[in-house]
């Protein structure tokens, strides 16, 4: 298991390196003088170039490489250009409301998606199939932030039952927590959910066409039992694999949510930052974001892995 | 030693706040509301995440955030009509004959939030941080403007320029002026101000609270407590006004402040503001024949653009200066004449580039540019930027023409910093000998006449040379609920720039 595993996180940490590396060049890749943009088109260039050599970037790649991969290693991600702050605590002060938007669309996503897929698969071109089939493409088709805006008219101010946008953290209250979370948890679910029905849907089709689908059928199995413990699980793993994938590159897919909804989390640390050419928290977001992803992959191969034990299985 | 109101460069410390937000103003319809009545919490939405309440941060003093930074870090000088500046937390800053020696005189008694006293001491030591590029102050380029310091006594101080500089009180009308403790901090780490408000809470990219500062030197802010919510998003702002979840939002967006104005439950207070125009960088081969550049500005009907792309809310402008009351020229710049146009463009193979920030209501201005100027024969590409990415594509000069947007028209330096040849945002590399005669003149003037008369040649030569297409100026400013009251009249104004502790509920 461990032999088995070794190329695996070699190429992880390989992975995260290559990133490192990318991200401690992005004062050249980006356009634009940090020191211009910090001090202001109206400051000295003797005022400009010393805020350079007190940022560093008038340093070389490499030696700027193996200062930030150093600090990095030893847990210091560097300070904010704007904020002063240390990057690693502005990081990680946002993920909660991230992680709990993520979260949960994927609960809300996946309670719609798998019960609609299942039953559509077992009537395929029935009314259930039909309605469901018409309503994912729709959602599929029409923006996340335009579901948004519409929820907020609705539930916000035309039936004034929801808050229009906001956050307050968890453990302060629970409750309000809860009720801001609604409606951008269900305008991110419910894209996610619309994908997921389709692919299980597809999955689930052709597990009822296999001969053990048949043969559980004819053993008296009931449709429930048939689809929720014969179909499901070998029907699953595509869906994991994308559930996976989606819960470690959610920083991208938020923050147009986490915009609309006023909710300050990474992806508005993100935009934030890009925006202000705050270079050490741009290079700590796509650091976390690259250490989430490659956690996120090894997560989600072992849970593969676990559902259909074949997809592991080393080839002779 | 003449003492005199300034106009100056109100101008936002970085160079992304100062183009992509703007407010300068002339007349509007809406007055002030009614006096506030004493107590109570407003909530507020921001149109910016604010990662840090220190000056030294150029977002402080962008327009849309002055109502809070304002409220924290009273400053010295505010605006007021017409790009006049004002004393502020300061009692008086007058300049000697040659505008290049002022002296600012502090009120007795004035304290930071803790009680300390605010002294002459404080502002030296607060604008030497500004200067050092280490604290990374987007107004450090401004305090270098000021080569001495000297601290006369507990409340006078004396400054010396690098030169004459009559519009040099505005620079204390934002960051620069807004002086905080270099020697104590809150519990968040931020400098302490002397403000009528005081921070209770930040939380970073989600919310600021403010509470009554007791040690406050002046009148005590009339509400209790005011929180403040980072909402870039501009229609979730609207909703959120909408559904009550806040009392008062900043927006530049057009169509919202028509719709509120149908809203009886909603009040509007807006300046014409955000002043477009088109940045022709004169180094391409494209716009080196004035005649061509001339025809261009023919092609172009304002007025259509103002209805269009303004739904007819803001003005047409035609110089740097067209919002500035009394300083605001006559000038001869081309009138709409596609006739005219089509005759020196037509046939002419004339095409270029447009670098828009990737707006809607940029895009939306150039589209319509895009169309005039296809009707005379010019082909014109809209190459959308990225805000972040916008500010920094115009001072590299990798751009043939820009739609620029922005607010340092609103007092009379902003002409000198986009149109002297050495000015900070001259992004056309723009050199006339007597426009920079003009304004090197106009920046000793102390006589009004005098200087509108200088500025009024430095704007007739650039409607000569059109170096900058003008369009229009747009409205800015705030929507909220009908029962805030307190909010000043902005008629005339051009920066809105208000003070909370006035802010709060009408009386029952």
């Amino acid at each position: 298991m461990i032999r088995a595993g070794l190329p695996r996180a070699a190429r992880s940490i390989l992975v995260i390196l290559a990133v490192a590396a990318l991200t401690s060049q992005l004062a050249f890749m980006l356009p634009g003088d940090p020191a211009l943009i910090l001090l202001g088109q109206e400051s000295t260039e003797a005022q400009r170039a010393a805020l350079r050599h007190e940022l560093g970037l008038d340093q070389d790649v490499f030696t700027r490489l193996m200062t930030w991969l150093g600090g990095v290693l030893t847990g210091n991600w560097g300070e904010s250009f704007t904020s002063g702050r240390p990057v690693l605590t502005e990081i990680l002060d946002r993920v909660p409301a991230t992680a709990q938007l993520v979260i949960l669309s994927q609960v809300v996503a996946l309670a719609i998606a798998v019960p609609l897929a299942l039953y559509s698969a077992r009537r395929v071109g029935g009314v259930l199939d039909r309605i469901v089939s018409a309503s994912s493409f729709a959602l599929l088709a029409i923006p996340s932030f335009v579901i948004g805006v519409l929820f907020v008219y609705i539930f916000a101010v035309l039936l004034g039952v929801l808050p229009a946008s906001g956050f307050t953290p968890f453990m302060e209250d629970p409750l309000d927590n809860l009720r801001r979370m609604v409606l951008p948890v269900l305008t991110l679910g419910l894209a996610e959910a619309a994908v997921y029905l389709r692919t299980l849907r597809g999955a689930a089709i052709e597990s009822l066409r296999s001969p053990y689908a048949y043969a559980s059928s004819v053993r008296g199995a009931s449709p429930a039992r048939l689809l929720w413990t014969r179909i499901l699980r070998p029907s699953s793993p595509t869906l994991t694999a994308l559930v996976g994938i989606n819960l470690a590159v959610a920083l991208g897919g938020t923050i147009l949510v986490e915009s609309l909804f006023s909710i300050p989390g990474v992806g508005r640390l993100t935009v934030a930052a890009l925006g202000a050419r705050d270079l050490p928290t741009i290079q700590g977001v796509v650091l976390f974001a690259a250490l989430i992803v490659v956690i996120g992959g090894i997560l989600t191969d072992i849970a593969v892995s676990k559902i259909d034990p074949r997809s592991s299985r080393v080839r002779a | 030693m003449s003492r005199f109101r300034t106009r100056g460069p109100l101008v936002a410390g970085v160079l992304i706040g100062a183009l992509s937000l703007a407010a300068c103003s002339t007349a509007t319809a809406e007055a002030p509301t009614e006096a506030a009545t004493e107590g109570g919490a407003l909530t507020i939405a921001l149109d910016r995440e604010l990662p840090t309440l220190d000056v030294t941060n150029g977002v402080i003093a962008q327009q849309p955030i002055l109502i809070l930074s304002n409220a924290l870090y009273e400053p010295l000088m505010t605006p007021g009509v017409g790009g006049v500046v004002e004393p502020g937390l300061a009692e008086s800053l007058e300049s000697d004959e040659t505008g290049a020696k002022w002296t600012l005189t502090l009120p007795e008694g004035v304290t930071f939030s803790d009680g300390s006293a605010l002294t002459g001491d404080d502002v030296k030591a607060h604008i030497e941080r500004l200067a050092d590029p280490a604290n990374k102050a987007s107004a450090a380029g401004q305090a270098a403007q000021i080569t001495g310091i000297t601290v006369v006594d507990e409340t006078t101080i004396e400054f010396d320029l690098a030169a004459p500089n009559v519009d040099f009180a505005s620079l204390f009308a934002r960051n620069l002026g807004m002086i905080t403790s270099t020697d104590a901090v809150d519990e968040f780490g931020f400098p302490l101000g002397a403000g009528p408000y005081k921070v209770s809470e930040f939380v970073a990219g989600d919310s600021v609270t403010v509470v009554r500062n007791d040690n406050y030197y002046g009148e005590a802010g009339l509400l209790d407590s005011a929180t403040f919510l980072m909402m870039p998003d501009a229609d979730s702002r609207y909703q959120s006004l909408q559904s009550g979840d806040v009392d008062l939002i900043w927006t530049e967006v057009t169509s919202q402040f028509q719709q509120a104005r149908t809203d009886s439950a909603l009040a509007v207070n807006t300046a014409p503001a955000a002043v477009s125009a088109l940045v022709l960088n004169l180094d391409m081969p494209v716009f080196a024949d004035v005649e061509v550049r001339t025809a261009l500005a023919q092609a172009i009907d304002r007025d259509a653009i103002n209805a269009v792309v303004n739904l007819g809310e803001g003005v047409t402008v035609d110089s740097p200066y067209a919002l500035l009351g009394d300083l605001a020229p006559e000038v001869d710049y081309p009138e709409f004449d596609v006739d005219a146009a089509a005759e020196v463009l037509e046939g002419r193979g004339v095409s270029f580039s447009l670098t828009v920030e990737n707006r809607p209501d940029t895009i939306q201005r150039a589209t319509a540019v895009q169309d005039m100027l296809g009707e005379v024969g010019v082909t014109v590409e809209i190459v959308p930027v990225e805000s972040a990415s916008f500010g920094a594509t115009l001072a590299s000069g990798e751009f043939e023409a820009a739609d620029l947007i922005t607010s340092i028209f609103s007092d009379a330096a902003g002409g000198s910093l986009i149109s002297a040849s050495t000015g900070a945002y001259n992004f056309m590399n723009y050199a006339n000998e007597t426009v920079d005669a003009a304004l090197s003149a106009a920046a000793v003037a102390t006589e009004t006449d005098v200087r509108a008369e200088e500025l009024a040649t430095a704007s007739q030569q650039l409607a000569e040379d059109l170096p900058l297409l003008w369009l229009t100026a747009s409205n800015a400013g705030f929507i909220s609920s009908a029962d805030v009251a307190g909010i000043p009249a902005l008629t005339g104004r051009t920066l809105i720039s208000v003070q909370l502790g006035d802010m709060g509920w009408a009386a029952e």
